[in-house]
């Protein structure tokens, strides 16, 4: 549920990742997704260790027809997470864009 | 002190557009109670399996429903943790047995999910896996195509193999009057399915089901007054890993079913090749392969391989999901782990009808909750 309170609460914390560059350990093709992603489908999620260790959960983007593998470096840029919900607000954070 | 499976009912699973939720624990409920043979006024409690209920029905309070659906005026919990809700409540109600609380005990496991569309199906099926999960726009497929991708790159095992897993619980569906999906599929259908989350297929996944199943559970002084032929449950174990996949060192096993399968043999007092047939969590093809493996039949790696020779089916060395299991019986996930109870109840009371399991003994259940955060393990005897 995207309550204005929960997003401006999470803002503390949830772009730490922008700017941090890391490699992709496994990826995957979505081609059914959840409500408030369609408009992304097909898209790419992947698990990705940062450079530091730390190992995120993300969606790719500006993949085109390029195909994600193990290995490929990643960088986390902003982008909107998924279409507003009945609220309306637009919420942003951090995926991932092969490098 | 052991407990004993005294009457099992399961209803049909499929698409009930005309059940809903209260109307499928009315039916599971009331037809496990008459199969057990006991008076409904000696039920002392009740546990309900159900995760998605306040999402598809707009209901809360389930305990008070299945009390009042069922005229059982005693405590009623409903046990949540994801497809492990029923796996779970089976064992909240064992526990509560031999604590020496209650000595009968009805188990219901529910589910209504097609009074939503896909997506939004999708969604609530998603509050099992973590927040970043979500916000990555992960789905179930989604997280268990991972898991596949990184099973098929250090094992070298391909959807092909992934598509004898489905051809196998179809044809124990085929067998199964009360499965969602009771029909075999051929190695192509299965490979040319569409594409859901890549390697997974629509062939790969378990479908939305609705659905319930219930069993009458006893402690051995109350059981031994019935004359019928009784199913004991020997071990009932549960465990728990961290909620988001990325929080662990390998997403080709899940360490709760280690955990659990681990406790569960030796709480039973039996090893792996004792075991006859069992009822694996296969919500995805992969899911079955990894159980086999992280429940000890076979070694990490090598799950896949016993596939090739059908050892895996009604008749081999170690029959898995005669039910259909999720994939092909259907996987109403809060019902899931009481009818993986149900059909090892039928299989080892010898009306499992034309998929009996012949001179089966000890079964085991295996249901998972999420992508492993709960897992639990029972095994039964007759």
């Amino acid at each position: 549920m995207n309550s204005p309170i929960k997003i401006w609460r999470d803002n503390k914390t949830k772009y730490q990742n922008l700017g941090k560059a890391g490699k992709i350990v496994v990826a995957t093709k979505i081609n059914t997704p959840v409500d408030g992603f369609s408009a992304f489908a097909p898209y790419w999620v992947a698990i990705i260790t940062l450079d530091g260790g730390q190992k995120v959960t993300a969606q790719l983007v500006d993949t085109g027809k390029f195909l994600p593998k193990k290995g490929d470096k990643v960088i986390g840029v902003c982008r909107r997470i998924k279409a507003p919900d009945k609220v309306g607000v637009i919420e942003y954070g951090i995926k991932f864009k092969i490098i | 002190m052991k407990v004993a499976v005294l009457g099992a009912y399961q209803t049909k699973f499929g698409e009930l557009w005309d059940k809903s939720l209260a109307d499928l624990i009315f039916e599971a409920g009331n037809e496990a109670i008459k199969d057990s043979g006991v008076d409904k006024k000696d039920i002392q409690s009740g546990f309900l399996g159900n995760k998605l209920g306040p999402q598809t029905t707009g209901q809360n309070h389930l305990g008070a429903l299945m009390a009042e659906v069922l005229d059982i005026k005693v405590p009623v919990v409903r046990v949540e943790a994801a497809c492990a809700s029923g796996g779970v409540a089976m064992a909240q109600a064992v526990q509560s047995i031999k604590s020496g609380q209650y000595e009968l005990v009805l188990v219901v496991g529910a589910e209504k999910m097609t009074d939503v569309g896909g997506e939004q199906i999708a969604e609530a099926l998603m509050g099992a896996a973590s927040e970043s999960e979500r916000q990555a726009g992960l789905t179930f497929p989604g997280l268990y195509a991972l898991i596949a991708c990184e099973y098929f790159a250090k094992f070298g095992a391909s959807q092909k193999d992934l598509a004898r897993v489905a051809i196998k619980n179809h044809y124990h569906a085929s067998l199964n009057p009360k499965a969602q999906f009771p029909f075999c599929i051929t190695e192509k259908q299965a490979q040319t399915s569409s594409d859901v989350a890549w390697p997974l297929r629509l062939l790969d996944c378990s479908g939305v089901t609705d659905g319930a199943a219930a069993v009458v559970l006893a402690s051995e002084r109350v059981a031994g007054k019935f004359k019928k032929n009784k199913v004991f449950i020997s071990a009932s174990c549960q465990a728990s890993d961290t909620l988001s996949l990325d929080k662990r060192p390998d997403i080709t096993t899940l360490c709760s079913t280690k955990t659990a399968a681990k406790f569960a043999f030796s709480q039973a007092g039996i090893e792996r090749k004792d075991v006859d047939f069992v009822e694996a969590h296969d919500c995805f093809t992969i899911a079955e392969i990894i159980a086999l493996e992280d429940l000890g039949f076979y070694k990490k790696g090598q799950g896949y391989l016993a596939y090739k020779n059908n050892e895996l089916r009604l008749g081999g060395k170690l029959a898995v999901n005669l039910s259909g299991g999720l994939k092909a019986c259907g996987h109403p996930v809060g019902a899931t782990g009481v009818k993986q109870i149900v059909e090892v109840y039928n299989q080892l009371s010898g009306r499992a009808g034309v998929r009996q399991s012949k001179g089966a003994k000890v079964a085991l259940t295996h249901n998972v909750g999420g992508t492993g955060g709960t897992v639990v393990v029972h095994i039964l005897n007759k």
